[in-house]
């Protein structure tokens, strides 16, 4: 039963560390001015925008 | 509809700032998107699909403009966009040139410009309720005749006109423009054109538009006489703002109780059906508590943006910017810096991106510089906490909450250090003359039931969204933190050999050696990672009278401000011991007792982290987006710089002045 449990848990954290990794490499690809990938999903705040030299 | 029968139609709506072109985007389209009621709030470019009559096309907003000019980029993305230029954007097939009725003179300039692009053009004909209202008449058949172009008179809230713009786009797509406009094309030079430009406007308003003569005192521009006023106006902007939090505070608490005892029972519960061990523990005090800890703040959230959304649709906000557009320039900012840093309010991220609308380099970096010292949403819950947990039901003069005073002086705090931040920058790094500035004064609506609660659903969203994702992940991987390494007994208790441990308290004699100890909580949250981390820095932020638990709420907050309230719930959850009965986030901040045995929470305390929290730079997000739109590192690292060391300087104040003058 405690083996059942520490592979749940274990997984958990490990899903967790997994997605905080992504999420800090698109913040990384995000710093570049010639980014095309919206910075700013967990705020919520223009997903899908580009930065203004890729628009222009 | 297809464009020779295989790509979709592509339609640009055009339109001065205000003129309710957002509202009508939002009515074809049928997206979520934010309206506001002040000048200059579309930055972005934003697509969507217009269904026209059965067949699909792409709707593209173009950003707000005054003209095609090209002075700022916004100018330069939209001329661009409308001559094709621009990679991966279809070039229009048709421009839906949007006017607000009331203002037909200048929204006609831009109108003019558009006609020499030879891509028809249509006139989309808003604010035509208002315009009615003020008894004016318009012959809508002899402005198209003048202008050359159809026009609409359209209603995005009443749905007037939307089935006949759409019939209309449909017939003049893949036409060829022939406006009658030519006034330019005789005229030399750039003046003579502005000039031959504004003759054409004139003359077709002349001959279309009937202007009511009665001279009557319109209702708006008494209301400004007290609004705008530099006294009046003042005091009933910070009269508002009080009202606003303290009904924040007060309308919250019940919903917010409701919450607390929700994922109170929901973590009883999963105790209940789970065996004790690492998976309940996990479940109960990182998840639940981590983010139910965050969650809880919904309501307040929920209001928060229920009034600004109602302040700004009508038009009150516009007034408040009128109010402090003096002192801004006074300290050298350009007048469009209010916008950025009124949309930072709610989040820095588009306050950042609405200073593209500044043209001048300097001005648009002091105004980037600044604008994370707003009060952002996200700071919402940590302000919450600490009211919640040491000023409440306090009043001053028996009704005004002290909660609610706290909460203005905090929003206060950002303000004024953000103009003091902006008169230094001008001054010495960024040393610029400020340019003139026109600022237009929305006419007061009723705000639409609509928009004001798209708006509020729009950010409640966000807010759930973030707490699902990142804060989850974040309070898990926190969580795991603070759980491991699990302390040996003889690491936990080193005063203690395990066999004198080991002693039966009730025989005082040595009990069985094989028996596990117990280690209790604390002592493994102290020897935990995040508690070696805490301890670490602990004499850094000690002479802020933050413990080495705030310490490691404070370093994680640095991802996300709320994160602070997450971990706190999962410090204080995972640092309970099994005697110890189950509380809330508050009382366990009440409670909670240092090493030594001493309270770690004051009033003063408290007010020194919110101080922290008002001036640090604490948000991934606004990092990415300041190094993208300042395309440099050394102004990234220099807003990180200044305002760490400012946030710490000022706490450190506020800590060691309240000691001094006898606060604990």
């Amino acid at each position: 039963m405690m083996e059942a449990q520490n592979i749940i848990a274990g997984s958990i954290i490990l899903i967790a560390v997994a997605y905080a990794t992504v999420i800090a490499l698109r913040k990384g690809r995000a710093l570049s001015p010639k980014s095309k990938v919206g910075c700013s999903d967990d705020c919520g705040c223009s997903s899908k925008s580009k930065s203004v030299k890729a628009v222009l | 509809m297809k464009e020779n029968g295989t790509k979709p139609l592509t339609i640009a709506l055009a339109g001065n700032p205000n003129a309710g072109k957002t509202t009508l985007f939002n009515s074809l389209t049928g997206l979520s998107q934010k309206v506001a009621n002040y000048p200059g709030v579309t930055v972005e470019r934003k697509e969507g699909t217009w269904d026209l009559d059965g067949d699909s096309a792409t709707l593209i907003d173009l950003p707000g403009l005054y003209s095609l000019d090209a002075t700022s980029l916004d100018e330069e993305i939209a001329r661009n966009i409308i001559a094709g230029k621009v990679e991966n954007v279809s070039r229009p097939n048709v421009i839906v040139s949007v006017v607000d009725a009331t203002n037909l003179e200048r929204n006609l300039y831009l109108t003019s410009q558009l006609l020499e692009y030879g891509v028809p053009v249509v006139v989309a004909l808003t604010m035509i309720d208002t315009f009615e209202k003020q008894k004016h008449e318009i012959d809508i058949q002899k402005l198209s005749e003048c202008l050359g172009v159809p026009v609409v008179a359209v209603n995005a809230k009443s749905d007037r006109g939307k089935q006949e713009l759409a019939e209309v786009v449909r017939s003049i797509a893949g036409t060829t423009h022939g406006a009658a406009y030519s006034a330019t094309h005789d005229a030399a030079g750039e003046t003579a054109k502005i000039f031959a430009r504004y003759k054409f406007i004139s003359t077709a308003v002349q001959e279309s538009v009937r202007h009511n003569d009665r001279r009557e005192h319109r209702i708006s521009e008494k209301i400004d006489r007290v609004l705008t006023h530099k006294v009046f106006g003042l005091a009933i902007l910070i009269l508002i703002l009080l009202t606003v939090f303290q009904a924040i505070f007060s309308w919250a608490t019940l919903p917010m109780d409701l919450l607390e005892q929700g994922f109170g029972a929901i973590g009883n519960g999963v105790r209940d059906v789970l065996p004790p061990g690492i998976l309940a523990d996990l479940i109960v005090d990182g998840i639940i508590a981590g983010v139910g800890g965050v969650l809880v703040f919904l309501p307040q959230i929920l209001l928060l943006f229920l009034f600004i959304s109602i302040l700004e649709d009508t038009g009150y906000l516009a007034r408040a910017a009128f109010l402090l557009d003096k002192l801004m320039s006074r300290v050298g900012l350009h007048g469009k810096a209010f916008l950025p840093m009124m949309s930072s309010f709610a989040c820095a991220i588009p306050g950042i991106m609405a200073t593209r609308t500044i043209e001048n380099r300097r001005d648009r970096f002091t105004t980037i510089l600044i604008a994370p010292l707003m009060s952002c949403s996200a700071r919402l819950p940590v302000y919450t906490l600490m009211i919640g947990a040491f000023f409440a039901g306090q009043t001053v003069f028996g009704f005004v909450s002290v909660g609610a005073i706290l909460m203005l002086a905090m929003y206060t705090l950002g303000i004024v250090v953000a103009l003091i931040v902006a008169f230094v920058l001008k001054r010495t790094l960024l040393k610029a003359p400020p340019p003139p500035f026109i600022m237009e004064l929305p006419p007061y609506r009723m705000p639409s039931i609509r928009t004001v609660l798209q708006n509020m659903m729009t950010r409640a969203w966000l807010f759930v969204k973030r707490a699902g994702t990142v804060i989850l992940a974040i309070s898990i991987i926190l969580w795991a933190l603070m759980y491991f390494p699990r302390s040996e007994p003889a690491a936990a208790l080193p005063e203690l050999t395990q066999s004198e441990a080991a002693i039966d308290p009730a025989t005082g004699r040595p009990g069985d050696p094989s028996v596990e100890i117990a280690i209790p909580e604390s002592e493994q949250l102290r020897n935990s990672y995040a508690g070696k981390l805490g301890h670490l820095i602990e004499p850094v932020i000690e002479p802020l009278g933050f413990d080495w638990k705030i310490g490691v709420a404070l370093i994680a907050s640095f991802a996300a401000r709320e994160v602070l309230v997450s971990t706190l719930s999962i410090i204080y959850n995972v640092g309970k011991d099994e005697n110890e009965e189950s509380e809330t986030l508050i009382s366990a901040i009440r409670n909670a007792k240092d090493d030594k045995g001493r309270i770690v929470w004051t009033p003063l305390t408290a007010l020194t982290l919110m101080v922290f929290f008002v001036l640090a730079m604490q948000c991934m997000s606004t990092v990415a987006i300041v190094r993208r739109e300042t395309n440099s590192w050394s102004w990234t690292l220099f807003m990180v710089g200044y305002m760490t060391g400012l946030a710490y300087l000022a706490s450190f104040v506020t800590y060691q002045g309240g000691r001094a003058l006898g606060f604990e």
